[in-house]
Order: C-alpha cells, then structure tokens, then sequence
C-alpha cells in the first residue's frame, strides 16, 4: 500500500499518474446485493456495505441524483461498496460468529467499521484504465462532462 | 463488479489478498492467501477490481 505522501508526490510529478485514496464508515449490513441479485431481498448472503444513502434491493440509473449523503469522506459522490460478511465457526460447538469490521484509524479518525477505497492506474505508475473499464453501474453522461466525473459516479463495486 | 465467489473453496482467490495485522499500522506482508495463525490486530484483506 502507498503511503499519502507516496500518493502525492506521484500526481505532482505527472498528470498522467494519479491515485484516490479515502475511507468510509459502515452505512449498514443487510442481505441485499444490487449488483449481482438485483432486486433479491434477502440476497443470498450478507454484506457489509459504506456509501451513499441511495443504496436498495435495485438501483438502476444515475445514483448520484438521488443521494443526499454518505458515509465516505468524498461528499461529493455517493457511490456505494460493500463486501461479503466473514464468520468465525465456534471451534467446539459450530456455532457462527459475524466477524467485526475495524476501521481504518490510521487513515480516518472517527470513522465505524468500513472500508478503505483506493482508485488507482495500473500501479500508480502506469496507465491503463482505458483497458479496465469500470461499468458495473453505466454513467448516465460522459465522463468528460462536468460534474460527470468518470471515474466516480460511474463506479460502484460489490464483492 | 465483483471479486470472488462464494461457492470457492480452492485456496487463492483472483482479487483478494490478506494482511496479517501486528498492529493496527504495521500490515507485514500481502499474502496471497487467507492467514492461517491468529493476527493481533486483525486481518486486513484486498478486494482489487477488476480482479
């Protein structure tokens, strides 16, 4: 992992080498999956999830129109991420344990739980997001425009 | 996108890497599999689109 510093020192030595790095707490755990269950509630496993406010059972079109919050620190976009929810089985009886998530105190004080996105290029060093488009969720206009925003508001990333 | 399957049971998984966490900053090595000895200050793990 990069350091802030190692982050900013590489986007001031090039535009063309960038990296995006910033947390969020948990905004809920729920057996919803809008990606790969649309529409299925409850999914068929749980999910840690962090984002904007407009996250449901589907979400179709432009999300960043209908957020008004999120548990991120970039205000400006309400993308949401969520992860698939890890148990501890009981050694000696069986039993299931949801494993807590620990937030990132070195990166975001304050923040509950969540998760630590980072947007990079290839490795910071090289370029090649043109052959990794990102297009769970389409965005509804060109990432040239402004306001758009390409690589945020049309990213949404489940697991 | 996703990462992953939750059907899996191979040992690596394209995406996903651990760290065994000594202290809540120092992450020790990525590894390529899930940790197999307690970590004391938890597991760190990488989901890296696209996988």
């Amino acid at each position: 992992m990069k350091s802030s510093s190692a982050v900013l020192a590489l986007a001031l030595a090039s535009t063309t080498e960038a990296g995006l790095r910033f947390g969020c707490s948990t905004l809920t755990i729920q057996r919803l999956d809008p990606v790969v269950e649309p529409g299925n509630a409850p999914s068929a496993h749980l999910h840690h999830i962090v984002g904007g406010n407009a996250f449901n059972a589907t979400m179709t079109g432009d999300v960043g129109a209908r957020g008004t919050c999120t548990t991120c620190q970039m205000a400006e976009d309400f993308s949401n991420y969520w992860t698939a929810v890890m148990y501890f089985k009981h050694p000696t009886n069986g039993s299931y344990h949801r494993v807590p998530v620990v937030n990132n105190a070195a990166l975001a004080q304050g923040t509950t739980g969540g998760i630590t996105v980072y947007y990079t290029q290839y490795d910071l060093s090289r370029d090649n997001i043109k052959q990794q488009p990102i297009t769970a969720f389409k965005p509804v206009c060109s990432p040239a425009e402004l306001g758009c925003g390409g690589i945020l508001t049309g990213s949404r990333v489940s697991a | 996108m996703t990462v992953g399957s939750p059907t899996h049971t191979g040992k690596v998984h394209a995406g996903l890497s651990y760290n065994c966490l000594t202290t809540l900053i120092n992450r020790g090595p990525e590894l390529a599999d899930f940790p197999t000895k307690p970590c004391p200050a938890g597991i760190f793990v990488t989901h890296h689109f696209p996988a």
